[in-house]
């Protein structure tokens, strides 16, 4: 009896050990970037996330994971002096359009719909991988988020608007399907800090750019673009990841990026929750900056003479042998083949090599039942003008 | 007319005597040029010569003369031309001032008239005319015409004011009469009630008195009084009557409209007549018949659009499956699910007697289990009856058998062996066998429980599961329980990199190369040659689908790292810390397939010639990598041609050179996978992934399961169609067969069900019309509702409170 207890303890003690480095790691990191504003007037929205595109890009992040939600096309649009381009700066140093960008939802598909389907994964089965986040329990997953706001609500495009409850209901739905091992939520809108308010699940971090009955003011405007080009929590949060996070190796920490914040140079009060990351505050800012806007890529380089077991020296013999036994009973094949018909020989050389190529001939799209339909509608209209003929004899009746 | 007529100017004139002189020059050299006085002899012919000479010098002279003159004069007419230019444009801006001047003037003049002519409003003004005003104040008779004027002026508007002041006061005193008028007019609408109520009074006194008559005393008592109350007051009327007559004698007129105006007073006293029945009937149908409609249709059809559809779902069950209670009520037997692996062992004994045999396997069995701590892995040794074929597992002919008896994980194949210490085991590298030497001398006897071929066959049993076991243990508890820390680190490490589980892979295979060169390759064959041994032994598991392409001219991204020349290796190198930014993920085109189920990229690079061969930093010249949950990369240094000075790479890749390359990608592939690294026997490995991959599969699903019926619990906004609750049911089932399947050891059989039940989990977790409305809170309802409900609801309800009010006071009565 005492040895099992000591047994379990020993194994209590192996497990703690083990389990908490492996909680923080994280295999893979997503980016979500979601502007919700259309119109030229907003040209701030879309240059905020494209910088911080063009930032989680540099820190190794690949357009496979990044999924970017633009609602218009400010590069395109006609009354852009610089056509073609994006700028956020007035110095218009760093085209932020540039020659490589891959947005993933652009003009009304950037919708509140979408949006939760993204995150929680219920999208059409036609849906191709790109536009899906297809982050699992190991991703890091950052979610940015820019548009005009209110008191819990961002707006989406002029035409609807998401709550803090939708959002939260959609991180929980995350969080009940392992699709992310930790979250950062930012926001840059009015009154941003009441959209976090309503999270559940474990494991995010959320900051955003104004409290309560607090705007979020736009940073400077470019003359010559003729609108304002970025707003100011954003181009503080930027500053800081491109002055100072020059590489995906950068050791600084969240707790810097946050400490980094100016009340006065940003005009409202950015805010923080901790509350839901496991060891609060004091763990949350230990978390690297590049935990969430860089790429981890272990690569694992295979060796040809090490001779441990599962290297690849000892698994090239065994899948060499696997492929010669293949080749032998090929062989076997081949000659039973030959014995039985010879004739055909050639066409059944291996029935399942030949790539078979089936041209699908052209089938409805919708198996909706045509006459069915008609049916209903004949009897409906029928109904209606029986209603009618007998409204109108009995009325003549009575008359 | 002669030139010299024209031209006078004194400065040409030089020109045109210089131009004559050169007329006659020319004119005289052409007569001593004329062929008709051509000189016959040759001295003659010299002198005209020389003549000619002269005159053409002098020609000459003449003609540069004339050409300095013409350039002077052209100099002067530029000149005098310019001057010219100047003097205009003086006399432009002199005359444009002019111009400006007189527009001026004009305008000036204009003004001046229209000032002079304005029509001034005092001049309109209706005054009294000038004679009376002088009539009346004669002692403006000597002022001038200006103060005339405002003296009329002044004395106008203090007339007006005199006149509007009167007509002030008229109106006040018409406002008092009217007012007076009002008066009266109110006390004669008052007599004509008075008059009213005495006239009824008047009129009913004749049947009350013959009801008195009739002697019902009793009754008619307080009628009497009534009738007393009102005769009293009748000398008061008449007496107000009297008055109001007498105050309207004054006008005749006034009485014909009293009396109108009683008798319309009179007729709109009276009440309405009485309801007919039928009337009543008629709204009370009509109030029945919305109410009717409203509820039997308007109810209905509200309740039924805005209701979302919840499919029941069986919430219990599914959480007793995440919670790992897994109990399940299959059969209507309740029977704990808990994921066992007993692997069956066959033991084969050519050379000992069944008794021993039993008696050794009793012994090992013992060893074993003593040696087993991870209670839901266990091993159980069985003698095998006869021989039987080897290696099902590949061939895939164990899913036929599946369904009977339990797999065989292994076979054991005890051979004795003379001069032999100790006992010695090798494992079959192709097959799923283990041959275990031993000195005959060591095969225990039945008195002993216990003997070192025993113990060493339980131990060598045990070190081959070992790796499987922790795993599994790990995936078991997510946490680990392995004696060694090192190993279960290793184990985390593996499952990191490996990619999820997923029913189709895709494997796509890139050809880059940063030349032109090669373009081609035998991927077909290779795919073929190397690949499909693999894929096919791993059909059990997951489908693959295999894409490839080949990109030439396929630069590194300009911010990567550049390989660098290494001397004492005689290659260039990459860094190890620079492989993460090997591939150029924004140019290359490795975007994801667009089917279902994650992609699997491998990458063959084939430098350029100018950079082959390209090798890994490192001692041991690797060429190929893992990117964890990604893909595989090789570099691939195929023979330069060197025919030509500049050496150039083949321009297609055969499928012998790409054996290496394939090899290792299949080695990638096993290891992106998952598949452990021990025993070295790869049928056995595969085996134990399909153990592993079972036991992840039913985690997975079943904490999916939790998690819907979590989510179903938590949201209740929303819908649930019934395909989910097919899909959870279908689930469920083939949670618990799988279970049973594993508990029986029937592991492939397993793996096929827990597939299906990630499958099915997956799809009902992710459904597609499973999307939350957005959220909408009560008060927002109101404020749709109200303002098209409304307008029609509260006539509804009023209309129904007065009905009910009236039925019941008609009960009452």
């Amino acid at each position: 009896m005492r040895f099992s207890n000591t047994l379990v303890q020993a194994v209590c003690l192996v497990c703690l050990l083990v389990v908490l480095p492996v909680a923080a790691e994280h295999t893979s990191n997503w980016a979500v970037l979601v502007s919700t504003s259309r119109f030229w007037f907003n040209y701030r929205h879309l240059a905020n996330v494209l910088s911080l595109y063009r930032t989680v890009k540099r820190l190794g992040i690949p357009d496979s994971q990044i999924i970017l939600m633009l609602p218009d096309d400010m590069a395109c649009n006609p009354r852009n002096a610089f056509p073609g381009t994006v700028y956020s700066n007035a110095d218009r140093a760093v085209d932020l359009y540039g020659d490589n960008i891959e947005v993933d939802y652009r003009g009304y598909e950037v919708t509140v719909e979408n949006f939760i389907r993204l995150l929680t994964d219920r999208l059409d089965e036609d849906v191709p991988r790109s536009k899906r986040l297809g982050s699992d329990a190991g991703s890091n997953v950052l979610v940015y988020m820019t548009g005009h706001g209110g008191d819990r609500f961002l707006k989406f495009q002029d035409s609807e608007e998401i709550g803090a409850w939708d959002l939260a209901d959609a991180f929980g739905q995350m969080w009940e399907k392992k699709r992310y091992n930790e979250l950062l939520f930012m926001i840059d809108t009015c009154q941003a800090n009441t959209m976090y308010t309503h999270f559940y699940s474990p494991n995010i971090i959320a900051t955003g750019s104004s409290a309560l009955d607090q705007s979020s003011y736009s940073h400077h405007a470019d003359n010559d673009v003729g609108v304002a080009v970025i707003d100011r929590w954003t181009y503080y949060v930027l500053e800081f990841l491109e002055n100072q996070v020059t590489s995906a190796n950068s050791k600084l920490t969240l707790g810097d990026l946050f400490d980094s914040y100016d009340e006065s140079k940003i005009h409202s009060q950015p805010g923080l929750r901790w509350d839901l990351f496991p060891g609060g505050e004091q763990e949350g800012r230990l978390r690297t900056v590049a935990d969430f806007f860089g790429n981890v890529q272990n690569v694992e380089v295979e060796d040809g003479n090490v001779t441990e077991p599962g290297s690849l020296k000892k698994d090239l013999d065994e899948i060499a042998r696997l492929v010669e036994k293949w080749h032998q009973r090929d062989q076997v094949y081949q000659s039973f083949l030959d014995n039985n018909q010879t004739t055909e020989n050639q066409q059944h050389i291996s029935p399942q090599r030949t790539v078979q190529r089936r041209n699908a001939g052209a089938t409805k799209m919708s198996d909706e039942k045509s006459w069915e339909k008609r049916a209903i509608g004949v009897s409906v209209l029928g109904a209606c003008i029986a209603v009618w003929l007998t409204g109108s004899i009995l009325g003549r009746t009575s008359a | 007319m002669a030139i010299s007529e024209i031209v006078q100017d004194p400065s040409l004139l030089p020109i045109l005597q210089t131009s004559a002189e050169t007329l006659a020059q020319c004119q005289q050299l052409l007569a001593l040029l004329d062929p008709a006085t051509a000189p016959g002899s040759s001295p003659e012919v010299q002198e005209v010569s020389l003549a000619v000479s002269r005159q053409q010098k002098v020609l000459f002279a003449l003609l540069a003369r004339l050409r300095g003159q013409n350039r002077d004069a052209t100099l002067r007419v530029r000149e005098t031309k310019q001057a010219t230019a100047e003097a205009r444009q003086e006399i432009d801006r002199l005359h444009l001032q002019l111009q400006n001047l007189y527009y001026e003037q004009r305008h000036l003049n204009g003004e001046i008239t229209a000032c002079e002519s304005y029509d001034h409003k005092y001049l309109s003004l209706p005054l009294i005319p000038i004679e009376e005003f002088l009539a009346i104040h004669p002692e403006h008779r000597e002022s001038s015409d200006h103060d005339l004027m405002v003296a009329r002026i002044n004395h106008e508007h203090a007339e007006r004011e005199k006149l509007e002041q009167a007509r002030q006061e008229l109106l006040k005193r018409k406002q008092a009469l009217i007012a007076e008028n009002k008066k009266r007019k109110d006390d004669l609408a008052n007599l004509d009630q008075d008059l009213e109520r005495f006239i009824d009074v008047s009129l009913s006194r004749d049947p009350l008195l013959c009801t008195i008559a009739n002697g019902e005393y009793q009754a008619a008592k307080p009628i009497q009084k009534i009738f007393e109350k009102e005769y009293y007051n009748v000398p008061a009327m008449t007496g107000r009557n009297g008055e109001l007559a007498s105050s309207q004698t004054s006008s005749p007129a006034a009485d014909d409209v009293t009396t109108t105006m009683s008798s319309t007073k009179a007729s709109a006293q009276r009440l309405p007549p009485p309801e007919k029945a039928e009337a009543v009937r008629t709204r009370t149908g009509v109030i029945a018949a919305f109410w009717l409609v409203i509820i039997l249709f308007g109810f209905p059809i509200w309740w039924k659009t805005t209701s979302i559809y919840r499919a029941r779902l069986p919430i219990q069950e599914m959480i007793d499956w995440a919670d790992g209670k897994r109990l399940t009520v299959y059969f209507y037997v309740v029977q704990a699910c808990r994921p066992v692996f007993p692997l069956d062992i066959h033991v084969e004994t050519p050379s000992l007697p069944p008794s021993e045999a039993q008696h050794l396997i009793r012994t090992t069995q013992h060893a074993l289990d003593d040696l087993n701590e991870f209670s839901a892995h266990h091993l159980r040794l069985k003698l095998a009856e006869g021989s039987r074929g080897e290696e099902p597992y590949i061939d895939g002919e164990s899913e036929t058998g599946v369904e009977e008896k339990a797999d065989t994980t292994l076979v054991v194949k005890l051979l004795p062996e003379d001069n032999l210490a100790g006992p010695r085991s090798e494992l079959h590298a192709d097959t799923s066998q283990l041959d275990v030497f031993y000195p005959p001398s060591q095969v225990p006897t039945f008195s002993s429980s216990n003997s070192p071929l025993s113990s060493f066959i339980a131990e060598e049993l045990q070190k081959l599961f070992a790796e499987e076991k922790t795993t599994i243990s790990h995936i078991i508890s997510s946490s680990s329980s392995s004696p060694s820390p090192e190993l279960a680190e290793d184990i985390g490490r593996r499952l990191r990199r490996t990619l999820k589980y997923a029913d189709t892979y895709h494997l796509a295979f890139s050809l880059f190369t940063p030349g032109a060169e090669p373009s081609s390759w035998d991927i077909e064959g290779a795919v073929q040659e190397y690949l499909t041994p693999l894929l096919e032994a791993f059909s059990p598991i997951s489908n693959f689908s295999v894409d490839t392409q080949v990109q030439i001219h396929a630069a590194f991204a300009p911010t990567a790292p550049l390989p660098t020349f290494d001397e004492t290796q005689a290659a260039w190198t990459l860094k190890k810390e620079d492989l993460s930014a090997f591939i150029n993920a924004a140019e290359w085109p490795l975007s994801p397939s667009i089917g279902a189920g994650p992609t699997i990229n491998f990458i063959l690079y084939v430098p350029s010639p100018s950079q082959a061969p390209l090798v890994i930093q490192g001692s041991h010249q690797a060429t190929s990598w893992i990117v964890p949950q990604w893909g595989g990369v090789v570099l691939l240094n195929p023979p330069l041609a060197l025919s030509d000075p500049s050496p150039r790479n083949p321009k297609h890749l055969s499928r012998e050179s790409l054996r290496p390359a394939f090899l290792t990608f299949s080695h990638q592939l096993l290891t992106l996978l998952g598949t452990p690294t021990t025993p070295a026997s790869l049928p056995f490995r595969l085996q134990t992934l399909m153990r592993v991959r079972a036991a992840t599969l039913l985690l997975s699903a079943s904490s999916t399961m939790g998690s819907l019926a979590r989510l179903t619990e938590s949201l209740p906004s929303i819908p649930i169609p019934a395909t989910v609750a097919a899909s959870v049911s279908t689930t469920l089932a083939h949670l618990s067969s799988a279970c049973s399947h594993l508990r029986e050891g029937r592991f492939a059989a397993a793996l096929a069900a827990a597939r299906v039940a990630e499958g099915e989990a997956e799809r009902s977790f992710f459904e597609k019309s499973m999307v939350g409305q957005v959220y909408f809170p009560d008060e927002h309802k109101i404020a749709v509702y109200l303002p098209l409900l409304g307008p029609i609801g509260v006539p509804l309800l009023v209309a129904l409170i007065k009905e009910i009010k009236r039925v019941v006071a008609s009960r009452r009565s």
